[in-house]
């Protein structure tokens, strides 16, 4: 179906991610950090990124403008995982441009429908 | 619970890092860092790691604490416990530990920040002796467009730097300290001068992808505008970067310039002081 992005630093939540989506079909491949995102940003075609803002070596919010403006992903829709408070994320997507956000901790059913939702 | 303590330098930089990462999941704001964040965060303020301190419980890492030392104050910082150990009292256990540091070598005044709305964490540290001094802000800004200065600037050097970092009158958090700024590379900065005579500073830092540690000081002329000039400036020089600067003190004059060129909180923390001793110090 649809090859989508991890970027995530907590691998018990990264594999559980990879789980659930590989499960409906999609391929789903993890990156830990900043560094490793730009490296399968640079050689994958991907449908859609799930970006969490806290990332080890560099912020999820600076990510996500280099890869929509030097990795060409100006229109892959790139949703923020966050456990800021709701004003804050809404905030942060408005001024930083992601196209959507989930809040931490999110269940299998709630992954499954933002996924969805921005596919379509 | 039998806790035990041990010095951070009794694990190297990798089990660090480790330990530290994990007493930040599921934390109010994460902040995770990989090995060389750690090293640099670590040289950058000053933290003893002989007398920071892991916490353990039945063997295993549970917590962690480190603290920073200067002339006459020293810092706690990145205290952080294990998601399932927290309310259990080895934050407590901590922060004494800590603490007994710091007055064991002769240090009379502490200070930390404590993320607004962590209670739990503001509750200990009341009960320990901190008092709350202010608020500070944790500011970002997406790049964006901005209009063109009108301004003159002038750059400095480091010694220049340096010298306008010493010499604010207001006690700068301790990240923002010149002792910080002066261990931090790609550190910049400019003079301004508005044509109604105004006059100020401006400093900042500069990495791959974004600006940061900005500190600044007016000495003459209107606050807003010449916040304003000088953001104008940082922002036409550098409009691809992403901005994120931490601790500026929310009563700041400044901020409403900030807020004027599209930057926003994203949290702010509360700074708190144990023994407060009035050192001439920035």
């Amino acid at each position: 179906m649809a090859k989508i992005l991890i970027i995530e630093d907590v691998v018990d939540s990264a594999n559980l991610a990879k789980k659930i989506l590989a499960k409906n079909e999609h391929t789903a491949l993890v990156a830990a950090n900043g560094e490793e995102a730009l490296q399968i940003a640079s050689g994958e075609q991907l449908d859609l990124v799930l970006l969490e803002l806290g990332l080890p070596d560099v912020d999820g919010q600076t990510l996500l403008g280099v890869l929509r403006r030097q990795y060409d992903m100006e229109d892959i829709p790139i949703i923020v995982c966050t456990a800021w408070p709701e004003d804050t994320a809404l905030k942060m997507a408005e001024a930083y441009g992601f196209s959507g956000y989930i809040s931490k901790p999110y269940t299998v059913n709630k992954l499954l429908s933002v996924v969805d939702q921005y596919l379509k | 619970m039998t806790l035990i303590l041990k010095p951070a330098s009794d694990y190297n930089a990798e089990q660090l890092t480790d330990i530290y990462n994990q007493t930040r999941v599921d934390y109010m704001t994460p902040m995770p860092m990989n090995i060389a964040r750690l090293k640099e965060y670590v040289y950058l303020y000053q933290i003893s790691l002989d007398v920071s301190l892991v916490a353990l419980y039945q063997g295993q890492p549970v917590g962690l604490g480190m603290l920073a030392l200067r002339p006459g104050r020293s810092w706690i910082t990145r205290l952080g416990l294990v998601a399932v150990q927290r309310g259990l009292g080895v934050g407590k256990s901590l922060m004494r530990g800590l603490l007994a540091s710091s007055d064991a070598l002769g240090i009379r005044m502490n200070m930390l920040e404590v993320i607004k709305g962590n209670q739990p964490a503001h509750n200990l540290f009341i009960k320990l002796g901190f008092q709350e001094q202010r608020e500070l802000l944790i500011l970002r800004r997406a790049p964006a467009e901005v209009e063109t200065p009108t301004a003159k600037i002038h750059w400095m050097e480091r010694g220049e730097i340096l010298f306008h970092l010493g010499q604010r009158k207001i006690v700068p958090a301790w990240t923002n300290q010149t002792e910080s700024l002066g261990r931090a590379k790609g550190i910049s900065g400019f003079k301004i001068y508005t044509e109604d005579d105004g006059q100020g500073w401006f400093v900042f830092q500069r990495t791959l992808f974004n600006i940061s540690r900005i500190m600044f000081g007016t000495q003459y002329g209107d606050k807003h505008e010449l916040m304003r000039q000088m953001l104008l400036h940082l922002h036409t020089q550098y409009p691809k970067q992403d901005t994120y600067t931490e601790n500026i003190p929310a009563e700041d004059p400044h901020l409403s310039a900030f807020h004027q060129l599209g930057y926003f909180e994203a949290f702010r923390r509360v700074e708190m002081h144990r023994h407060p001793d009035v050192s001439n110090f920035t």
